[in-house]
């Protein structure tokens, strides 16, 4: 992935990130997939910005 | 004057410069004695600027004498969190990178304070780019817990939260994207105001991740956050995400009893495996507020560890993002932490980010319907008072990451939901050292959450508490 994004990183360095950033997706595993089609991030501020959100 | 003018609230001190009472100069002359005497035991200040200082407040003593009050906070010395640009001076960020970077610019909400009069002390220190909760730094070495010097101030606004609570300054501004005003003030004993997604303009502001940035104040007391609130808050062309939500009175706000107002307590979460002190203060904060006239009810949450985790991925991401060109060109210069977190997000498939960014709708929505029936929420800042330094010292080492997350496991939430939230200082542990809560808002309603900080600040002292230096440090 480092790769990809042409940022050079050793194995080492390679199985670290794996390691570290694997609690975060287990963590948000249940939301992954599940979301409506027609949702977009800037429906974030719809809400926000809605009566009864403030 | 019986008090020193530098142990005096934001507030007060402004008052008694408008009304002559104090001069600028003595303002300004006792932080720079204090900070003479803590600096070297704290570290909060990344530049003093003593003899700027002591010029503006001069000019601003003069200028009031002939009767221009210039605004609020006339002549009140203040100093910052060293990522908001002030033209023509040094702005480092945190980093070696940005080491002699000069900005050539001022960011609004620093612009919007010195149109009320404020004057310059210097820069607070901060964890490299914000990208850190204990307040380390490789660089610049770790800022120090004014209630005990062997203990973290929290991060990444480590200098705002030290130099408040030693009582270096009146005010800083900090920043907070995963926990950065809230923890340094539960740490270090001060109040801290997380604002809501948009509700102060980050235009010059360092950014770390543009969807969770946000600016706010660091004070002594929730009526100075309730002052510096206002001077700041509002829309701005330099800013499209500074939002044009109405701008309450917040001063009028804090005036307000908390009588009658629903505080909700969350059923799991924020209060399962807390250390006992911060167990024991929640529940005498408790009492207090029930004193004070709220009701307090329990409130059933949605599950605030997916939160938490969402809010590392949008995090993480757009970090990395904004620093993919030094990630490549200048990956020594980093601290091997930073440079660990900001390699990290490089694992980080951009469906897994928007998918994160497309929940904040929804997960907000279920928010507020879960606490429809509250005006606020209280948890604690963090599930412990602040670790010695060397306890929190992970480096890069295998665990960091879970160590990070354990710090801000109480704060992450409420930045992905893009909502207020005031840290308030409520109470210290056998050991002295602060532990703060948070009040935790609806969107844009700071006004509820100083009126609560308010009212618990009239009835309690723990925001008046000065440290002092052990004998055998001075």
């Amino acid at each position: 992935m480092a790769d990809v994004a042409g940022v050079p990183v050793s194995a080492e360095v390679a199985e670290r990130i794996a390691n570290s950033i694997g609690p975060a997706f287990e963590g948000f595993a249940p939301i992954a997939g599940t979301l409506p089609f027609d949702l977009e991030p800037a429906t974030f501020l719809l809400v926000q910005a809605a009566k009864g959100a403030r | 004057m019986s008090l020193e003018p530098a142990l005096m609230s934001l507030t007060a001190v402004a008052k008694a410069i408008a009304e002559k009472r104090v001069s600028s100069h003595e303002a300004t002359r006792s932080c720079l004695h204090r900070i003479a005497e803590w600096q070297p035991h704290l570290n909060a200040f990344m530049a003093v600027e003593a003899e700027a200082a002591l010029k503006a407040a001069d000019a601003a003593d003069a200028a009031l004498a002939k009767g221009n009050l210039r605004g609020p906070l006339h002549g009140v010395p203040l100093a910052h969190k060293d990522m908001y640009y002030d033209e023509g001076h040094v702005v480092t960020c945190g980093s070696r990178i940005r080491r002699d970077f000069v900005a050539t610019s001022t960011s609004t909400a620093l612009q919007r304070l010195k149109d009320a009069g404020s004057i310059r002390l210097g820069s607070l220190q901060m964890v490299e780019f914000a990208f850190g909760p204990t307040g380390h730094n490789n660089h610049y070495g770790a800022v120090h817990n004014p209630f005990n010097v062997d203990h973290v101030t929290g991060g990444s606004s480590s200098g705002s939260g030290s130099a408040v609570g030693a009582r270096l300054t009146y005010g800083a501004l900090g920043s907070d994207t995963g926990g950065s005003i809230r923890m340094p003030a539960h740490f270090c004993g001060v109040t801290g105001l997380k604002t809501t997604y948009g509700r102060i303009s980050r235009a010059g502001a360092m950014p770390l991740s543009q969807s969770l940035d946000t600016v706010g104040p660091l004070a002594r007391t929730a009526e100075d956050c309730a002052l510096l609130l206002g001077l700041m808050a509002g829309p701005d062309p330099e800013d499209l995400t500074a939002s044009a939500a109405p701008v309450d009175d917040y001063i009028a706000a804090i005036r307000q009893p908390i009588r009658g107002l629903r505080i909700g307590v969350p059923a799991t979460f924020y209060v399962d495996d807390l250390d006992p002190e911060v167990a024991r203060v929640l529940d005498e904060t408790l009492a207090v507020l029930r004193g004070e006239g709220a009701a307090i009810v329990k409130v059933e949450l949605p599950d605030q560890r997916q939160l938490s985790s969402a809010c590392q991925l949008v995090l993480a991401v757009e970090a990395a993002a904004f620093h993919k060109r030094w990630l490549i060109e200048r990956s020594q210069d980093y601290s091997p932490q930073v440079l660990m977190r900001l390699q990290n997000a490089l694992a980080i498939p951009a469906v897994s980010y928007l998918e994160a960014m497309r929940w904040r709708a929804a997960a907000l929505s279920a928010h507020v319907a879960a606490t429809a029936d509250v005006d606020a929420v209280i948890a604690p800042v963090a599930p412990f008072p602040a670790p010695t330094l060397a306890e929190s010292d992970v480096g890069n080492s295998p665990g960091a990451e879970a160590v990070i997350q354990r710090i801000t496991l109480f704060t992450r939430p409420i930045n992905y939901l893009g909502l207020p939230s005031l840290a308030i200082p409520s109470g210290f542990t056998a050991g002295g050292l602060p532990v703060g809560m948070q009040l935790i808002g609806r969107s844009f309603d700071e006004a509820t959450l100083l009126r609560i900080g308010a009212g618990f600040q009239r009835a309690t002292d723990f925001h008046d508490r000065v440290p002092s230096l052990p004998s055998a440090l001075k």
